[in-house]
């Protein structure tokens, strides 16, 4: 029997060399917050048509994950107003804040670890945060689609 | 005359063959074994989901006497294979559309159309950071998805709420 490894072998070799150094690599990247950092920032995150029963599901205090479960924040408050209604007749658009629709629009302050780099905020000191920007975040109970508002030092100036 | 004598291509397993093969195989049974006993060792939490069918059309539901989706039925991912739930209590509700009326912006019931409000019992997995799981599926207020109800196929159902009864 032959014991000369072949060029397959090796390759084969590096490839299941390269899923091990990379699933360590992920969960060591997960669970260490061990990144260049410089302070604790906040945005302010409007998620639109909310329906009430929804945003009981929420609370202050609670952390928010991303969808692969990185640690993203934590919600220091949630304030809530009617869901602004828009209608198109005729090319004309009408708005409305129609309390009985039992929908809101909720403004949630998110408190987090990140740093600022020529002037761009960086959550966790890696990923660039921006204001427009959507975001999809998940607390114990909820699903949040929001789109920043606000980000930098404090979410209200 | 030469005769060429064909060089035979050896399709031999040589002992790194197989010792990669048992490292894949070990790889495989390790993974599973820690899932195994990962779901094992997980607490289970009964839940109370809230699932929001707007736009159902009323003659469906006239047609099967209101009961187009009875109690006790069981609602499963959209492809069928997984069983999230049982259906506990379903509400019928008028679904509401905005409408402008003397330059007012209001609401009116469309009578074509209903809305079900369907509560649902499921057991899930709460995981930490990676939410509440249902047969793997993350189960979170404000989310969407098609789900097959009993006998129905709804359409961007809307989870309004996830209650964990103590």
């Amino acid at each position: 029997m032959k014991r000369r490894l072949n060029g397959t072998d090796y390759f084969l070799i590096l490839l299941l060399l390269c899923c091990a150094v990379g699933s360590v690599w992920r969960v060591w990247d997960l669970r260490s917050g061990e990144r260049a950092t410089d302070g604790e920032y906040e945005l302010l995150a409007e998620w639109k048509n909310v329906d009430k029963r929804t945003a009981d599901c929420l609370s202050v205090g609670e952390t928010l994950y991303t969808a692969s479960g990185e640690r993203f924040g934590r919600v220091s408050a949630v304030t809530a107003s009617p869901a602004v209604l828009t209608v198109l007749v005729g090319g004309e658009i009408y708005q409305a804040q129609p309390v009985e629709s039992g929908r809101l629009d909720l403004f949630v302050t998110v408190q987090f670890e990140g740093g600022k780099r020529g002037g761009v905020i960086l959550h966790a000191g890696s990923t660039p945060l921006a204001v427009g920007e959507s975001l999809r975040l998940y607390s114990e109970r909820c699903e949040l689609s929001c789109k920043i508002i606000f980000c930098g030092e404090q979410a209200l100036p | 005359m030469k005769i060429k004598k064909r060089k035979e291509r050896s399709l031999r397993v040589t002992l790194a063959d197989v010792l990669l093969i048992l490292l894949a195989l070990l790889a495989v049974l390790l993974g599973g074994i820690y899932l195994y006993t990962r779901q094992k060792g997980e607490a289970e939490v009964e839940l109370l989901c809230l699932l929001r069918v707007p736009s159902v059309e009323r003659s469906l539901l006239e047609a099967h006497d209101e009961m187009l989706i009875p109690e006790g039925s069981v609602v499963r991912t959209e492809n069928g294979t997984a069983e999230l739930g049982v259906v506990r209590e379903v509400r019928v509700l008028p679904h509401e559309r905005a409408v402008l009326r003397d330059g007012e912006v209001k609401w009116l019931a469309d009578e074509a159309v209903r809305d079900l409000e369907i509560v649902v019992r499921m057991r899930g997995i709460p995981r930490g950071s990676d939410g509440i799981r249902v047969k793997d599926l993350r189960i979170a207020a404000g989310g969407q998805g098609t789900f097959r109800i009993g006998n129905y196929l709804a359409r961007s159902a809307e989870l309004l709420s996830v209650e964990v009864i103590p």
